[in-house]
């Protein structure tokens, strides 16, 4: 059985300070056991200004095993499968501690964004990308980062779709509809 | 090549009394004692290695602790939580377990580990049994001889 008393104390004092660390745990749906993560790019990396979701599911073992991570915003990092946002990272596996911490495990994928270990690849395509083209390697991060990771504000939505030659009225009407989702959004205002 | 790795971290792993675990690990182990395989990669293209230490580091690979010894485990310090509040120690702390209170109202005794972390019994002993180091500070509990 997942010990659900720890979790809940776990979410209370994570959330308690996501002023300071940027890092929220919030859940998926009504069960304790599938968790959201969500960790700021670090300053000064090409994930700098995205915002990281990461899918958090706790085994019955939990927390004398390992919570199960994997990225759910695409990612492009040496540790970090670009297809399946699988993380190599030791903490999740073998060296994993009850006294560690959803939090804490978090706040260690943030560092391995700071700091990739290509000698212990994930992504086979990336981590070579970034020992032989490192400029290439941190564009595509950052063109990533930019693309999946940047969650636009509502005003943000509007102007970009108002700057590829759609009128506002428009714009706001068809955001609306499709529940701000500008993908969807720019689809209908093409077809229609 | 990556046999030669394997055999040989395999006779590491066996020297000190590690259980064979899947190769993702036994490569991060060899990443981390780089003395123990003097530069195995000298000979290789990066390419090359890349492509067959990335094939390998795909895997899933699973977490597969080794417990305490039973006996280890058996013969672990009881403190008296009475004993505990007359000499006013750990008074407040939390059990890095289940972050309950280390002492709270029905607790008589809690566990102390060698490197002198405390915890609830219960708790220490259902992590033992799964793995044998302190959740604290790794230190590496005694292991069943076979």
């Amino acid at each position: 059985m997942v010990d659900l008393a720890r979790v809940q104390k776990e979410l209370q004092e994570c959330n308690r300070d996501v002023g300071v660390s940027g890092i929220s745990v919030t859940l998926k749906g009504d069960s304790l056991t599938h968790l959201i993560g969500t960790i700021p790019g670090p300053l000064g990396t090409p994930y700098e200004g995205g915002s990281f979701k990461i899918d958090i599911t706790l085994t019955d073992g939990y927390p004398f095993e390992p919570p199960k991570m994997r990225f759910a915003t695409k990612v492009w990092h040496p540790n970090i499968s670009s297809q399946s946002g699988a993380i190599c990272l030791d903490i999740l596996k073998d060296q994993w501690s009850p006294a560690l911490t959803l939090k804490t495990a978090l706040l260690s994928i943030q560092a391995l964004l700071s700091a990739p270990e290509p000698d212990d690849p994930q992504d086979a395509v990336v981590a070579q990308q970034y020992l032989r083209d490192h400029q290439t390697f941190v564009g595509t991060a950052r063109y990533w980062t930019e693309t999946f990771a940047k969650t636009l504000g509502t005003e943000e939505k509007i102007q970009k779709l108002v700057e590829m030659g759609f009128p506002e009225a428009q714009v706001r009407s068809t955001l609306e509809a499709t529940g701000w989702d500008e993908n969807m959004a720019l689809e209908k205002l093409c077809s229609g | 090549m990556i046999g030669d790795i394997e055999l040989k971290t395999l006779s590491i792993l066996h020297e000190n009394h590690e259980r064979p675990k899947r190769i993702p690990i036994v490569l991060d182990i060899i990443h981390r004692i780089p003395q123990a395989i003097p530069n195995p990669y000298q000979n290789y293209y990066e390419d090359e290695l890349i492509e067959q230490v990335a094939g390998l580091s795909l895997e899933e690979s699973e977490f597969v602790p080794v417990p305490a010894s039973a006996y280890a485990i058996e013969a672990l310090e009881k403190v008296k939580v009475e004993k505990m509040i007359n000499m006013e120690e750990n008074v407040g702390e939390n059990c890095s377990i289940c972050f309950d209170m280390l002492i709270s109202e029905g607790i008589i005794e809690v566990t102390r580990m060698p490197c002198k972390h405390l915890f609830h019994g219960g708790c220490i002993v259902q992590w033992l049994e799964k793995n044998h180091v302190c959740p604290l500070c790794r230190f590496k509990m005694p292991l069943d001889k076979n």
